[in-house]
């Protein structure tokens, strides 16, 4: 127990006597945090141009330019009749896209013929084509939709069955949980979760990386016996789970209001799921630390791992996209049951019970990573007595 | 020790000092790590992750109150989609959404009660779909597959009456939906993810790859207090110093980049409509400006740990920054600056306009030109400090 407690004390006075990591766990907690969610927070993206090439040039056409301006989504370019020259300004990244309304456009529907518009648009950045997609349909539904009444009235339905006949199965579309398709919300509580683990294992790799340094520079091997890791393991794991059971909290009522992203959750539910998360990323950073030579080694090493960790954690991408051996050697970072199980309870209000899988998985995680480092800690650093006799 | 090559020509200093660092590379596994392991491993990880073009067969379930000839004909197209796959059916609305919530269904189906007796009366009951919003993504797939499925059965339905009705098949079928609209995704046909995030994410990791080894290659010179050693290689010139230390690097992932294109195209059958030149000398300048950007970093903070950290800053979170998922057009101002400061963003439209648009290079010019900034400009401003930082002992063996 004195074992334990002295290892927390130091632990937790090389954390503060050490710049770097406290720089990497204020990032975790406030510069990053802060700073990522940026570009996302206007949320969706409005107006975008396009380009009309209208060949018709008829009250009908004009009325649908019109229809297309005043959507939310898309706004109309300076006009053009030569779809050369449209594409040509696609393709120069002028205009998210364009879109044509053949001759003879009014006609087809005047006569009760089915009319096509073209529409072209920027399918390289997938967010731009799905707005103006979105837009421009939608314009040419309503559009559409008036005129198909008016011929069913004229035919003499009443409007409510001229609605039905138009469409007898309608589909009706309706969001859970962010209803406002904000793309903020769709990524920003899951890289999060991210960066409170990359943070934690970079900060616990550099001292890490610092203490295999010291020991190999150490002119005489201190003292001590092979019993004493566990409480060791155990205090020193104290020491940054404190610290960072600390930052979801901070998260859920600094970070969410401000860049105003919904939450569905309970707090404790939420806090309870994310204990066995903290702990298993402490040790999994134990194990990892005793990888790292040098101090300088773990920013770069867990820098780039978060593009990939990001990916598997489930919210960008779907899982079932994902090759069932990755899937699978994705669940040993404490992040893809991590942030699936945050996600659920704190965005969709999922109960406790709800997300035990995930739950289980990341105990599991704890106990595999608490026995890797205790291995691991063993072999590079032999002399638990005296944690790191070199640092101030 | 420092008159040593003083004297000697810059071509013969120069190869001295890039010998050092070869043979400090060939003796390092943190290099061999960094330069060829990591890189073909998260390559690999990347590839399979987004090794299927567009995610078919995502879960769904149907909340059948129905269960009349026409809600299970509906609940067959659903499964038949190649988008989704219907994996339970619910019996309540409750029930469907704890699917939901355990994250074993991404929408939810719901078919309301006597559907096919009120769509034969003509009475239009709404079928009702529910999606789970916060997978976006997934959300944007499912939407568009339940639309057309439902949208099929529905014009089925409608062509059916008109044809009761007495109309001409023919005119019948034209009647239906007066405007079409007939959208074309423009430079990606398929809508393809894996065309348009592999060739945007392998240089995010490039980029870190790059900064992060020049900070520790420069860098690691000075905590290590072999500044002295590596200047007086160079014939106390740090310009050559610094040149040659970088020159491996330049090569080893440029050969990376090179490697990445291939696996692109050759292996995940990425397009490549633009112009190879044009590409060849955007990656060219892509990791010179990452390297220059790191020496810069170590000249700013004279210190290897807070030079890692800045450099971990600046690279981490960059492909946020970049304008690919989200779009430049869409952020407010002060993100948009970030985007302009790195290089990566200029380097990702420069490939994206080559690889899929195949625009003219006339259009890639303008960001040529800003990476090209990033390799000129910075050197200026910290080579006088950077030559103080090596001769002067007092920086050195910082941690």
């Amino acid at each position: 127990m004195r074992t334990l407690a002295r290892a927390c004390i130091d632990e937790y006075r090389a954390i503060l006597s050490d710049r770097g990591v406290l720089f990497i766990f204020l990032a975790g907690l406030i510069i990053y945090t802060a700073y990522y969610p940026l570009p996302y927070s206007p949320e969706v993206v409005k107006e975008l141009p396009v380009v009309p090439v209208d060949q018709d040039a008829s009250t009908l056409s004009r009325k649908l330019l019109q229809w297309v301006d005043a959507t939310e989504e898309v706004r109309l370019a300076a006009s053009t009749r030569n779809v050369a020259e449209a594409r040509r300004r696609v393709v120069n990244g002028e205009a998210a896209g364009f879109f044509v309304i053949p001759e003879g456009f009014e006609r087809s529907v005047l006569r009760g013929e089915q009319a096509t518009v073209a529409l072209y648009a920027d399918a390289c950045y997938f967010l731009i084509y799905r707005q103006v997609h979105t837009g421009c349909y939608k314009a040419a539904a309503t559009l559409s939709a008036g005129i198909e009444i008016k011929r069913f009235t004229a035919a003499g339905f009443g409007e409510r069955h001229a609605r039905a006949a138009r469409d007898p199965l309608p589909l009706d579309s309706r969001p859970l949980f962010n209803p406002a398709s904000g793309y903020a919300t769709y990524v920003v509580p899951g890289v999060l979760m991210l960066i409170l683990q990359q943070t934690l294992l970079i900060g616990i790799g550099m001292l890490g990386g610092t203490r295999n340094e010291a020991f190999r520079n150490a002119p005489v091997p201190p003292q001590g016996g092979k019993d004493s890791y566990v409480p060791l393991l155990l205090g020193r794991g104290f020491a940054y789970f404190s610290i960072y059971i600390l930052y979801p909290l901070f998260y859920l009522f600094f970070i969410f209001p401000l860049y105003d992203l919904p939450r569905a959750g309970h707090t404790t539910a939420v806090m309870v799921f994310l204990v066995p998360y903290v702990l298993s990323i402490v040790y999994l950073g134990f194990a990892l630390s005793t990888l790292f030579q040098y101090r300088e080694h773990s920013i770069p090493a867990l820098i780039y791992t978060s593009v990939p960790a990001v990916f598997l954690a489930g919210f960008a991408w779907p899982m079932e996209a994902v090759p069932t051996w990755l899937r699978h050697a994705a669940l040993l970072l404490p992040s893809t049951s991590g942030v699936a199980g945050f996600l659920r309870l704190n965005q969709m209000g999922a109960t406790l019970h709800e997300v035990r899988f995930e739950w289980f998985v990341l105990w599991a995680l704890c106990g595999f990573y608490f026995l890797l480092s205790w291995v691991c800690v063993q072999r590079t650093q032999p002399f638990p007595e005296r944690p790191h006799p070199d640092l101030p | 020790m420092a008159a040593r090559g003083a004297n000697e020509g810059r071509l013969r200093c120069l190869y001295r000092v890039t010998r050092r660092e070869l043979h400090f590379m060939s003796h390092s596994p943190f290099c061999t790590l960094f330069i060829v392991v990591l890189p073909l491993v998260s390559f690999a990880i990347l590839c399979a992750i987004f090794y299927v073009e567009t995610p078919r067969d995502l879960p769904i379930v149907v909340c059948d109150r129905d269960g009349s000839t026409l809600s299970r004909q509906l609940t067959r197209m659903a499964d038949a989609s190649a988008s989704m796959a219907v994996t339970a059916t619910a019996r309540d609305m409750e029930e469907a959404a704890g699917y939901v919530r355990r994250g074993e269904a991404y929408a939810v189906l719901y078919i309301p009660p006597r559907l096919e007796r009120d769509a034969k009366r003509g009475d239009a009951p709404p079928v009702v779909a529910y999606f789970n919003n916060q997978w976006l993504l997934t959300s944007g797939i499912l939407n568009r597959a339940l639309r057309e499925t439902v949208g099929t059965l529905s014009a089925g339905l409608d062509l059916r009456a008109r044809m009761m009705r007495g109309e001409d098949p023919a005119l019948a079928w034209e009647r239906y939906e007066p405007i079409q609209v007939d959208a074309h995704p423009m430079f990606n046909p398929n809508l393809n993810y894996r065309f348009f995030l592999l060739p945007s994410l392998l240089p995010t990791l490039v980029q870190a790859f790059v900064i992060m080894m020049t900070v520790r290659a420069v860098g690691g010179e000075l905590k290590h207090g072999t500044a002295g050693v590596w200047l007086a290689d160079s014939g106390n010139r740090p310009w050559l110093a610094l040149l040659g230390k970088c020159i491996p690097y330049t090569v080893a992932y440029l050969i990376l980049t090179n490697f990445m294109f291939a696996l692109l195209v050759r292996f995940m059958n990425v397009p490549l409509h633009g112009s190879v030149r044009v590409l060849f000398l955007a990656s060219v300048l892509f990791v010179l400006a990452y390297q220059v950007i790191g020496v810069a970093f170590v000249a700013l903070s004279a210190n290897l740990r807070l030079a890692n950290s800045l450099a971990g800053f600046y690279a981490g979170p960059a492909f946020a920054f970049a304008g690919i998922t989200y779009p430049t057009i869409g952020m407010p101002l002060f993100a948009k600056a970030v985007g302009w400061a790195l290089p990566l963003a200029h380097y990702l439209h420069i490939v994206l306009q080559q690889a899929l648009r195949g625009a003219p290079w006339q259009a890639s010019a303008p960001y040529l030109a800003a990476l090209a900034a990033f390799v000129l400009a910075p050197p200026i401003l910290f080579l006088p400090r950077m030559g103080r930082l090596m001769r002067d002992d007092r920086y050195w063996g910082r941690l």
